[in-house]
Protein backbone atom coordinates (compact mmCIF):
# COMPACT_ATOMS: atom_id res chain seq x y z
CA UNK A 1 0.00 0.00 0.00
CA UNK A 2 1.15 3.39 -1.03
CA UNK A 3 0.95 5.40 2.76
CA UNK A 4 1.74 8.78 0.99
CA UNK A 5 -0.44 11.32 2.33
CA UNK A 6 -2.89 12.56 -0.65
CA UNK A 7 -3.06 16.07 -1.65
CA UNK A 8 -5.28 18.33 -1.80
CA UNK A 9 -6.21 17.31 -5.31
CA UNK A 10 -5.93 14.02 -5.19
CA UNK A 11 -8.23 13.83 -2.32
CA UNK A 12 -10.49 16.20 -4.65
CA UNK A 13 -9.93 13.64 -7.44
CA UNK A 14 -10.81 11.05 -5.06
CA UNK A 15 -14.31 12.15 -3.82
CA UNK A 16 -15.42 12.90 -7.52
CA UNK A 17 -14.21 9.74 -8.58
CA UNK A 18 -11.47 10.92 -11.32
CA UNK A 19 -8.51 9.56 -9.19
CA UNK A 20 -5.94 7.62 -11.31
CA UNK A 21 -4.56 5.22 -11.62
CA UNK A 22 -6.81 2.77 -9.84
CA UNK A 23 -3.98 1.61 -7.99
CA UNK A 24 -3.47 4.96 -6.83
CA UNK A 25 -7.33 5.44 -5.80
CA UNK A 26 -7.34 2.10 -3.63
CA UNK A 27 -4.51 3.43 -2.18
CA UNK A 28 -6.14 6.82 -0.75
CA UNK A 29 -9.33 4.73 0.11
CA UNK A 30 -7.03 2.85 2.27
CA UNK A 31 -5.74 5.62 3.67
CA UNK A 32 -8.87 7.72 4.50
CA UNK A 33 -9.68 4.51 6.70
CA UNK A 34 -7.45 5.49 9.03
CA UNK A 35 -6.78 9.27 7.83
CA UNK A 36 -5.80 12.20 10.30
CA UNK A 37 -8.31 15.11 11.10
CA UNK A 38 -7.24 17.30 8.73
CA UNK A 39 -7.67 15.28 5.76
CA UNK A 40 -10.60 13.97 6.98
CA UNK A 41 -11.85 17.89 7.45
CA UNK A 42 -10.60 18.52 3.82
CA UNK A 43 -12.88 15.57 2.58
CA UNK A 44 -15.69 17.18 4.34
CA UNK A 45 -15.00 20.58 3.25
CA UNK A 46 -15.07 19.05 -0.24
CA UNK A 47 -17.79 17.39 -0.26
CA UNK A 48 -19.61 20.44 0.91
CA UNK A 49 -18.62 22.17 -1.68
CA UNK A 50 -19.82 19.79 -4.13
CA UNK A 51 -22.77 20.21 -2.20
CA UNK A 52 -23.46 23.42 -2.08
CA UNK A 53 -22.36 24.75 -5.81
CA UNK A 54 -24.76 21.87 -6.66
CA UNK A 55 -27.61 23.58 -4.94
CA UNK A 56 -27.84 26.71 -7.24
CA UNK A 57 -26.40 26.15 -10.63
CA UNK A 58 -26.29 29.21 -12.55
CA UNK A 59 -28.38 29.79 -15.23
CA UNK A 60 -27.80 31.13 -18.75
CA UNK A 61 -29.72 34.49 -19.41
CA UNK A 62 -31.23 35.52 -22.30
CA UNK A 63 -29.06 36.57 -25.66
CA UNK A 64 -29.75 40.14 -25.32
CA UNK A 65 -29.57 40.63 -21.94
CA UNK A 66 -25.78 41.50 -21.62
CA UNK A 67 -26.76 44.23 -24.70
CA UNK A 68 -30.00 45.90 -22.56
CA UNK A 69 -27.44 46.10 -19.34
CA UNK A 70 -24.74 47.63 -22.28
CA UNK A 71 -27.08 49.94 -23.47
CA UNK A 72 -28.57 51.54 -20.15
CA UNK A 73 -25.15 52.09 -18.70
CA UNK A 74 -23.02 53.09 -22.43
CA UNK A 75 -25.80 55.59 -22.31
CA UNK A 76 -25.15 56.91 -18.97
CA UNK A 77 -21.51 57.33 -19.87
CA UNK A 78 -22.01 58.97 -23.26
CA UNK A 79 -25.33 60.60 -23.28
CA UNK A 80 -24.10 63.89 -25.25
CA UNK A 81 -23.86 61.35 -28.70
CA UNK A 82 -25.67 62.68 -31.85
CA UNK A 83 -27.70 59.65 -31.77
CA UNK A 84 -30.11 60.17 -29.19
CA UNK A 85 -33.44 62.28 -30.06
CA UNK A 86 -35.92 64.41 -28.17
CA UNK A 87 -39.14 62.89 -27.65
CA UNK A 88 -42.10 65.24 -28.14
CA UNK A 89 -45.01 66.35 -25.57
CA UNK A 90 -48.11 65.60 -27.06
CA UNK A 91 -50.31 66.13 -24.09
CA UNK A 92 -50.15 66.77 -19.72
CA UNK A 93 -53.17 66.43 -18.39
CA UNK A 94 -51.84 68.95 -16.10
CA UNK A 95 -51.58 71.71 -18.21
CA UNK A 96 -53.51 70.45 -21.05
CA UNK A 97 -57.63 71.39 -21.42
CA UNK A 98 -59.49 67.61 -20.43
CA UNK A 99 -60.75 66.46 -24.19
CA UNK A 100 -63.14 63.92 -23.46
CA UNK A 101 -62.50 60.97 -22.35
CA UNK A 102 -58.82 62.04 -20.99
CA UNK A 103 -58.83 61.65 -17.24
CA UNK A 104 -58.61 64.65 -14.83
CA UNK A 105 -55.00 65.13 -12.70
CA UNK A 106 -56.64 63.97 -9.58
CA UNK A 107 -55.57 60.22 -9.92
CA UNK A 108 -52.29 61.05 -10.80
CA UNK A 109 -50.18 62.41 -13.95
CA UNK A 110 -51.12 60.93 -17.69
CA UNK A 111 -48.47 62.02 -20.47
CA UNK A 112 -48.48 61.28 -23.88
CA UNK A 113 -45.72 61.36 -25.77
CA UNK A 114 -44.15 61.43 -30.03
CA UNK A 115 -40.89 60.14 -30.32
CA UNK A 116 -38.71 58.03 -32.81
CA UNK A 117 -39.51 55.21 -31.29
CA UNK A 118 -43.28 54.96 -31.45
CA UNK A 119 -45.75 57.65 -29.89
CA UNK A 120 -46.16 56.66 -26.19
CA UNK A 121 -48.11 57.04 -23.17
CA UNK A 122 -47.29 56.88 -19.46
CA UNK A 123 -49.25 56.93 -16.06
CA UNK A 124 -47.44 57.79 -13.04
CA UNK A 125 -49.74 57.26 -9.50
CA UNK A 126 -48.73 58.07 -6.12
CA UNK A 127 -47.33 54.84 -4.14
CA UNK A 128 -45.16 54.65 -1.58
CA UNK A 129 -43.68 58.17 0.03
CA UNK A 130 -41.81 60.00 -2.55
CA UNK A 131 -42.88 57.07 -4.98
CA UNK A 132 -45.17 56.47 -8.14
CA UNK A 133 -46.13 53.17 -10.13
CA UNK A 134 -45.96 54.16 -13.57
CA UNK A 135 -47.68 52.32 -16.56
CA UNK A 136 -47.60 52.38 -19.98
CA UNK A 137 -47.87 51.32 -23.31
CA UNK A 138 -45.54 52.26 -26.65
CA UNK A 139 -47.03 51.62 -29.66
CA UNK A 140 -44.36 49.96 -31.41
CA UNK A 141 -44.33 49.90 -35.79
CA UNK A 142 -46.85 47.42 -36.55
CA UNK A 143 -45.05 43.96 -37.07
CA UNK A 144 -42.03 44.82 -34.55
CA UNK A 145 -42.18 42.88 -31.57
CA UNK A 146 -39.01 43.63 -29.77
CA UNK A 147 -39.28 45.06 -26.41
CA UNK A 148 -37.96 48.62 -25.53
CA UNK A 149 -36.07 49.32 -22.46
CA UNK A 150 -36.86 52.26 -20.45
CA UNK A 151 -34.25 54.35 -18.06
CA UNK A 152 -35.71 56.49 -15.58
CA UNK A 153 -33.12 59.18 -14.36
CA UNK A 154 -32.82 61.96 -11.72
CA UNK A 155 -30.38 64.95 -12.66
CA UNK A 156 -28.41 62.37 -14.76
CA UNK A 157 -28.48 59.96 -12.14
CA UNK A 158 -30.43 55.93 -13.16
CA UNK A 159 -33.06 55.61 -10.76
CA UNK A 160 -35.16 52.73 -12.62
CA UNK A 161 -34.95 50.60 -15.58
CA UNK A 162 -36.90 48.04 -17.13
CA UNK A 163 -38.28 46.96 -20.10
CA UNK A 164 -41.32 46.79 -22.32
CA UNK A 165 -43.50 43.60 -23.43
CA UNK A 166 -43.49 42.63 -26.69
CA UNK A 167 -46.53 44.33 -26.99
CA UNK A 168 -45.09 47.79 -25.91
CA UNK A 169 -46.36 47.63 -22.43
CA UNK A 170 -44.40 48.44 -19.17
CA UNK A 171 -45.17 48.91 -15.24
CA UNK A 172 -42.50 49.80 -13.41
CA UNK A 173 -42.98 50.39 -9.62
CA UNK A 174 -41.48 52.68 -6.94
CA UNK A 175 -39.84 55.01 -9.38
CA UNK A 176 -38.95 58.13 -7.28
CA UNK A 177 -41.23 61.01 -8.24
CA UNK A 178 -38.39 63.41 -8.43
CA UNK A 179 -37.22 61.42 -12.00
CA UNK A 180 -36.84 64.07 -14.22
CA UNK A 181 -35.90 62.16 -17.74
CA UNK A 182 -36.89 59.28 -19.21
CA UNK A 183 -34.99 57.25 -21.71
CA UNK A 184 -36.47 54.83 -24.63
CA UNK A 185 -33.67 52.52 -26.17
CA UNK A 186 -34.92 49.99 -29.25
CA UNK A 187 -32.24 48.55 -30.95
CA UNK A 188 -30.16 51.51 -32.38
CA UNK A 189 -32.95 54.26 -31.67
CA UNK A 190 -32.38 56.20 -28.24
CA UNK A 191 -34.81 58.50 -27.28
CA UNK A 192 -34.97 61.15 -24.61
CA UNK A 193 -38.20 62.32 -22.92
CA UNK A 194 -38.34 65.37 -19.90
CA UNK A 195 -40.93 64.18 -17.43
CA UNK A 196 -42.28 65.45 -14.36
CA UNK A 197 -44.11 62.72 -13.12
CA UNK A 198 -45.26 65.29 -9.61
CA UNK A 199 -48.91 65.54 -9.53
CA UNK A 200 -48.96 69.05 -8.96
CA UNK B 1 -22.12 43.73 -14.70
CA UNK B 2 -20.76 40.74 -17.26
CA UNK B 3 -18.82 38.68 -13.79
CA UNK B 4 -22.04 38.85 -12.07
CA UNK B 5 -25.34 38.75 -14.54
CA UNK B 6 -25.56 34.96 -14.20
CA UNK B 7 -25.56 35.06 -10.37
CA UNK B 8 -27.89 38.04 -10.45
CA UNK B 9 -30.30 36.49 -12.91
CA UNK B 10 -30.07 33.36 -11.26
CA UNK B 11 -31.31 34.59 -8.25
CA UNK B 12 -33.98 36.51 -9.63
CA UNK B 13 -35.26 32.94 -11.29
CA UNK B 14 -34.78 31.01 -8.41
CA UNK B 15 -37.01 33.32 -6.49
CA UNK B 16 -40.12 32.47 -8.51
CA UNK B 17 -39.79 35.01 -11.62
CA UNK B 18 -39.70 34.23 -15.34
CA UNK B 19 -37.52 34.90 -17.49
CA UNK B 20 -38.73 38.05 -19.10
CA UNK B 21 -39.29 39.55 -14.86
CA UNK B 22 -35.72 37.64 -14.11
CA UNK B 23 -34.24 39.38 -16.69
CA UNK B 24 -35.86 43.22 -15.59
CA UNK B 25 -34.72 42.45 -12.14
CA UNK B 26 -31.12 42.00 -13.04
CA UNK B 27 -31.55 45.01 -14.73
CA UNK B 28 -32.98 46.84 -11.83
CA UNK B 29 -30.17 45.07 -9.37
CA UNK B 30 -27.16 46.94 -11.61
CA UNK B 31 -29.10 50.19 -11.15
CA UNK B 32 -29.13 49.93 -7.49
CA UNK B 33 -25.79 48.86 -7.99
CA UNK B 34 -24.74 51.96 -9.68
CA UNK B 35 -27.09 54.04 -7.10
CA UNK B 36 -24.90 52.31 -4.27
CA UNK B 37 -21.74 52.10 -5.66
CA UNK B 38 -20.23 55.18 -2.98
CA UNK B 39 -21.70 53.22 -0.30
CA UNK B 40 -20.50 49.86 -0.67
CA UNK B 41 -18.16 49.71 2.12
CA UNK B 42 -16.52 46.11 1.31
CA UNK B 43 -16.34 45.37 -2.48
CA UNK B 44 -15.21 41.88 -1.23
CA UNK B 45 -18.96 41.60 -0.45
CA UNK B 46 -20.18 42.31 -3.61
CA UNK B 47 -21.95 39.40 -4.55
CA UNK B 48 -23.95 38.68 -1.57
CA UNK B 49 -24.93 42.28 -1.93
CA UNK B 50 -25.96 41.89 -5.19
CA UNK B 51 -28.05 38.65 -4.53
CA UNK B 52 -29.33 40.05 -1.59
CA UNK B 53 -30.56 43.09 -3.70
CA UNK B 54 -31.30 40.73 -6.47
CA UNK B 55 -33.68 38.55 -4.13
CA UNK B 56 -36.06 41.72 -2.82
CA UNK B 57 -36.81 43.02 -5.92
CA UNK B 58 -37.34 39.39 -7.46
CA UNK B 59 -39.95 39.17 -4.04
CA UNK B 60 -41.16 42.98 -5.12
CA UNK B 61 -41.71 41.51 -8.79
CA UNK B 62 -43.44 38.78 -7.87
CA UNK B 63 -45.83 40.27 -5.90
CA UNK B 64 -46.28 43.14 -8.48
CA UNK B 65 -45.92 42.16 -11.67
CA UNK B 66 -48.53 41.03 -14.16
CA UNK B 67 -46.18 39.02 -16.03
CA UNK B 68 -45.34 36.54 -13.29
CA UNK B 69 -45.91 33.18 -13.83
CA UNK B 70 -47.66 30.88 -11.79
CA UNK B 71 -45.51 30.31 -8.77
CA UNK B 72 -45.91 26.08 -9.03
CA UNK B 73 -44.54 26.80 -12.79
CA UNK B 74 -41.67 28.90 -11.81
CA UNK B 75 -40.51 26.64 -8.89
CA UNK B 76 -41.25 23.48 -10.60
CA UNK B 77 -38.10 21.22 -10.51
CA UNK B 78 -36.03 23.67 -8.62
CA UNK B 79 -34.40 23.37 -5.02
CA UNK B 80 -35.72 25.63 -1.79
CA UNK B 81 -34.15 29.01 -3.27
CA UNK B 82 -33.09 30.02 0.46
CA UNK B 83 -31.56 26.23 1.33
CA UNK B 84 -27.88 26.97 1.57
CA UNK B 85 -28.57 30.64 0.65
CA UNK B 86 -25.51 32.22 2.98
CA UNK B 87 -23.09 29.55 2.07
CA UNK B 88 -24.12 30.13 -1.41
CA UNK B 89 -23.67 33.89 -1.16
CA UNK B 90 -19.87 33.47 1.03
CA UNK B 91 -19.05 31.05 -1.63
CA UNK B 92 -19.68 33.78 -4.55
CA UNK B 93 -17.76 36.23 -2.51
CA UNK B 94 -14.83 34.13 -1.77
CA UNK B 95 -14.74 33.37 -5.45
CA UNK B 96 -15.00 37.03 -6.41
CA UNK B 97 -11.75 37.10 -4.26
CA UNK B 98 -10.08 34.54 -6.20
CA UNK B 99 -10.63 36.41 -9.15
CA UNK B 100 -9.25 35.73 -12.18
CA UNK B 101 -8.55 32.35 -14.38
CA UNK B 102 -9.15 30.39 -11.01
CA UNK B 103 -12.82 31.54 -10.49
CA UNK B 104 -13.72 31.48 -14.30
CA UNK B 105 -12.77 28.12 -13.95
CA UNK B 106 -14.61 26.69 -10.72
CA UNK B 107 -17.57 28.48 -11.86
CA UNK B 108 -17.68 26.47 -15.13
CA UNK B 109 -16.88 23.40 -13.45
CA UNK B 110 -19.15 23.73 -10.69
CA UNK B 111 -21.62 26.20 -11.07
CA UNK B 112 -22.76 25.57 -14.72
CA UNK B 113 -25.71 23.30 -14.89
CA UNK B 114 -24.19 21.93 -18.24
CA UNK B 115 -21.75 20.70 -16.63
CA UNK B 116 -19.01 21.11 -19.48
CA UNK B 117 -16.35 18.49 -19.98
CA UNK B 118 -13.20 18.79 -19.41
CA UNK B 119 -12.52 19.10 -23.13
CA UNK B 120 -14.98 21.70 -23.61
CA UNK B 121 -13.33 23.77 -20.52
CA UNK B 122 -9.66 23.33 -21.83
CA UNK B 123 -11.06 24.38 -25.17
CA UNK B 124 -12.54 27.59 -23.76
CA UNK B 125 -9.83 28.07 -21.56
CA UNK B 126 -7.11 27.61 -24.25
CA UNK B 127 -4.99 24.84 -22.32
CA UNK B 128 -4.91 21.18 -22.44
CA UNK B 129 -7.02 18.52 -21.03
CA UNK B 130 -4.21 17.02 -18.90
CA UNK B 131 -3.69 20.50 -16.96
CA UNK B 132 -7.66 21.41 -16.11
CA UNK B 133 -7.74 18.60 -13.25
CA UNK B 134 -4.71 19.66 -11.45
CA UNK B 135 -5.42 23.11 -11.91
CA UNK B 136 -8.64 22.87 -10.72
CA UNK B 137 -7.10 21.29 -7.56
CA UNK B 138 -5.07 24.60 -6.79
CA UNK B 139 -8.13 27.11 -7.09
CA UNK B 140 -10.32 25.22 -5.20
CA UNK B 141 -7.49 24.98 -2.26
CA UNK B 142 -6.70 28.50 -3.01
CA UNK B 143 -10.67 29.07 -2.37
CA UNK B 144 -10.49 27.29 0.57
CA UNK B 145 -7.93 28.87 2.39
CA UNK B 146 -9.85 32.52 1.62
CA UNK B 147 -12.97 30.91 3.37
CA UNK B 148 -10.70 29.75 6.19
CA UNK B 149 -9.13 32.91 6.37
CA UNK B 150 -12.66 34.82 6.45
CA UNK B 151 -14.01 33.16 8.91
Amino acid sequence: MNATRPSFTELLDWVEGRLAPPERADAVTTYVETADAETLETIEWIRDFLHHTGSMPLEKPPADLSARLRNVFVGLHSPEQDDWSEASLLYDTRVGSAAAGVRSHDDGVHLAFDSLVGRFVLDAVAAGPGEVDVQGLIMVPQGETVGVDLAFLQQGALRRAARSAADGRFDVRGVPVEVDELWLTAGDTRVRAAVDLRAH
Amino acid sequence: MSRYERLVYTVALRNGLGAEDAADVTQSTFVALVDSLDRIQDDEKLASWLMTVARRQAWRTRNLSRRTVALELATEGISDPFADWATVATLHDALATLGGTCRELLLALYFERESPSYAEIAERFGRSIGGIGPLRGRCLDKLRVILRDEQ
